[in-house]
């Protein structure tokens, strides 16, 4: 991540010693000052490492975090999920995105993206639609696939979704690839 | 961007900087190395067994695992519960 508040905070602790007792006493308001989202009604609890302590926090299985976020489980192909205006099929060559990807789709689309640990095919040829909200989704399977060297390819998305990557300056970011025939498309090259 | 969210990212990326070098270059034995990972943190997420023993004598289970530690270190896991989080901060270094 090229930009990461939470990173930078904690390396400032490391050596702005006033910086690193306030974050102690409140850490919560140090965080939302640094633009990161703290969850309701969490206690946020800071430990400090030192050369004598290290403290290692282990992953859970939250709602809101992938549980297997290293397993390389690809669902069987022939698997569907219908998330009402969002339909996704697993294929052979990955996932078959159909409708729209709104608020109200991308918490599905989350959950089953959060399925995978290797390069993944999404469809988006029929891909009618798709908010900010999906492309939320995409930025964070796509950050994470590439901590390990994979990532996201984005087949066949049409000119409007593509603008949407591209409106928002993360069209970079992403691998958009087309069948063979469109290649020679105007709006199918970069 | 959201704090668990955020830590994830950031636990899995410090977990998995040894991927970036081959594996026959990865003699990292230690808590930051490819084998940790695989041997200590996955283990932890996918069996409940093993996880209550790594909290509760961390020390051995490393040692088990072949995870080496320099002299006087000691290693503490945590847990974050439904109503705690924890961030660890690295150690004061100064100016």
């Amino acid at each position: 991540m090229k930009n990461n508040p939470l990173r930078d905070l904690l390396t400032r602790t490391a050596t702005d010693r006033a910086f690193r007792e306030e974050f102690i006493r409140d850490p919560a308001a140090v965080l939302r000052r640094a633009g990161i989202q703290v969850p309701e009604g969490k206690t946020i609890k800071v430990l400090e490492n030192s050369d004598e302590q290290i403290y290692l926090v282990l992953p859970t299985n939250a709602d809101d975090q992938p549980a297997n976020w290293d397993r390389q489980e690809r669902p069987a192909p022939g698997e569907k999920k219908d998330a009402g205006k969002l339909l996704m099929e697993w294929t052979e060559e990955g996932l078959v995105l159909k409708g729209r990807i709104d608020s109200e789709t991308a918490r599905a689309l989350r959950e089953q993206l959060d399925r995978v640990s290797g390069n993944l095919t999404l469809d988006f040829t029929d891909v009618a639609y798709m908010s900010s909200s999906g492309l939320s989704v995409l930025l964070a399977t796509q950050n994470r696939l590439k901590t390990v060297g994979k990532e996201l390819l984005l087949y066949n998305a049409a000119p409007p979704i593509r603008n949407v990557f591209a409106l928002m300056n993360v069209d970079t970011l992403f691998q958009f690839v087309y069948p063979v025939d469109m290649e020679f498309l105007p709006w199918a090259v970069t | 961007m959201k704090l668990l969210s955020a830590l994830d990212s950031l636990l899995h990326q410090s977990y998995s900087q040894s991927r970036k070098f081959p594996v026959a270059a990865d003699v990292d034995g230690g808590i930051t190395g490819r084998r940790f990972y695989e041997s200590v943190i996955l283990r932890a997420v996918e069996s409940p067994e093993f996880r209550a023993r790594l909290l509760k004598e961390p020390g051995a289970v490393l040692s088990e695992a072949g995870i080496l530690l320099p002299e006087g270190v000691k290693v503490t896991f945590v847990e974050n519960a439904h109503d705690v989080i924890h961030i660890v901060i690295p150690p004061y270094v100064g100016e």
